[in-house]
């Protein structure tokens, strides 16, 4: 009598974390924009964390006998500024670099504050009864109703312009998005056998919010923390352009698009480069994002 | 003939898009007619916020959200239109 027992199961893990890192990984390779999207998105990660080791110079350092040297490639450019100089003679190559700093920074800022609330509350509004469920959900309809630039816009006129305000005025409007989607999750879940069988075992409700219904919604989560780290970044950059974030001097992107608008005929360069920089970041995030909703959502399928 | 029919029932995508991108239209209103200085609500948003004009700002506020808002009613009540099966309830 063969014993069929003695067979093991292809994939022996304890908790599952190993084979679902590497079956998620197997599937994200698969998209090619996704993957170069990841790599530069992990450029634009280091060159964030090492910008002050990176840059040649410091990014407020002014040289005055250089202001507006074109780049290197248009032939009149010098290689101590290879990507030339700004009107008031600061090296582009490094206001750029400290740029993706702050760029990040106003990413993660973004995305965690506004995650964190909006899981928060759409945990509450998926276990809550159905008066204050309502409640949430309309405050939030009220939220999504205006243009996000618009409301960051006058959130920030009402709090002042400075590059924290941007972030906080980002936030709140980014935040419905999580609401909704934890709370389209938590209630998927709740009819779920094993959420009523740790009711019936005796889970209060915070443990039943945390430890059981939670780490199973976070897929769609982490879709959306991604895409609208990209959000972040753009909205972040328009609210600089139109003088409502970052101050200058400040090396913000969209900053640093505004301070140049003047020079577009006669210095391209200043206006460009940064342009082509919250170009490439924002595409290359929106493109890693794609890629893991492709790989995470087909995946709840699959089982 | 068949094509006529086939548009009605492939518009609602296509509406439900064109109201959702309403807003997002409202918003790089704003940021064109700064560039552009050309003379639109966005602009006027903007130089109303530099000038701490605040009844101003609540206002357009107001505005361009009940424009958003009309557009995607006027989305829900074509939903019904071109779909007969939605116009029931």
């Amino acid at each position: 009598m063969v014993d069929v027992t003695s067979t093991a199961p292809e994939e022996e893990v304890g908790p599952g974390r190993p084979g679902r890192l590497r079956e998620f990984w197997r599937y994200f390779r698969e998209n090619r924009g996704a993957v170069i999207g990841l790599y530069i998105f992990a450029l634009f990660l280091f060159v964030a964390i090492f910008a002050p080791l990176i840059s040649p110079y410091d990014p407020s350092q002014q040289f005055r006998a250089y202001a507006l040297t074109p780049p290197i490639w248009s032939g009149e450019g010098v290689w101590q500024f290879p990507l030339g100089t700004d009107p008031l003679g600061r090296d582009m190559l490094s206001r750029l670099i400290s740029g993706a700093r702050f760029s990040f920074f106003v990413g993660v800022v973004v995305v965690v504050v506004s995650a964190t609330g909006g899981i928060l509350v759409g945990l509450i509004a998926g276990f809550a009864p159905g008066w204050l469920d309502t409640l949430i959900m309309r405050v939030m309809d009220v939220i999504l109703a205006f243009p996000s630039l618009l409301l960051a816009l006058v959130l920030v006129a009402i709090l002042g312009p400075s590059l924290l305000n941007a972030m906080v005025a980002i936030a709140v409007v980014q935040q419905p998005h999580y609401v909704r989607l934890t709370r389209a999750a938590v209630l998927n879940e709740r009819g779920k056998d094993y959420v009523v069988s740790a009711r019936v075992a005796g889970a209060g409700y915070l443990r039943l919010m945390f430890v059981t219904v939670l780490p199973n919604c976070l897929a769609p989560i982490i879709v959306q923390a991604a895409l609208s780290f990209s959000s972040a970044i753009l909205d972040a950059a328009a609210l600089g352009f139109l003088g409502m974030g970052a101050q200058p001097p400040t090396p913000e992107w969209g900053t640093m698009l505004a301070e140049a608008r003047e020079f577009i005929l006669r210095a391209p360069w200043v206006v460009t480069q940064p342009g082509i920089a919250i170009l490439v970041a924002v595409l290359a995030i929106n493109l890693m994002g794609d890629g893991l909703r492709d790989a995470l959502d087909p995946k709840l399928k699959r089982s | 003939m068949n094509g006529l029919h086939a548009l009605r029932n492939a518009m609602i995508p296509v509406i439900t898009v064109i109201g959702l991108s309403v807003g997002g239209l409202m918003a790089g209103a704003i940021l064109t007619e700064t560039i552009f200085s050309w003379p639109g609500i966005g602009k006027w948003m903007v130089d109303s916020i530099f000038r701490r004009d605040y009844p101003v700002v609540q206002g357009g506020l107001l505005l361009i959200a009940l424009i958003v808002m009309i557009v995607n009613l006027t989305v829900d009540v074509l939903y019904g239109l071109i779909n007969p099966k939605i116009r029931k309830r």
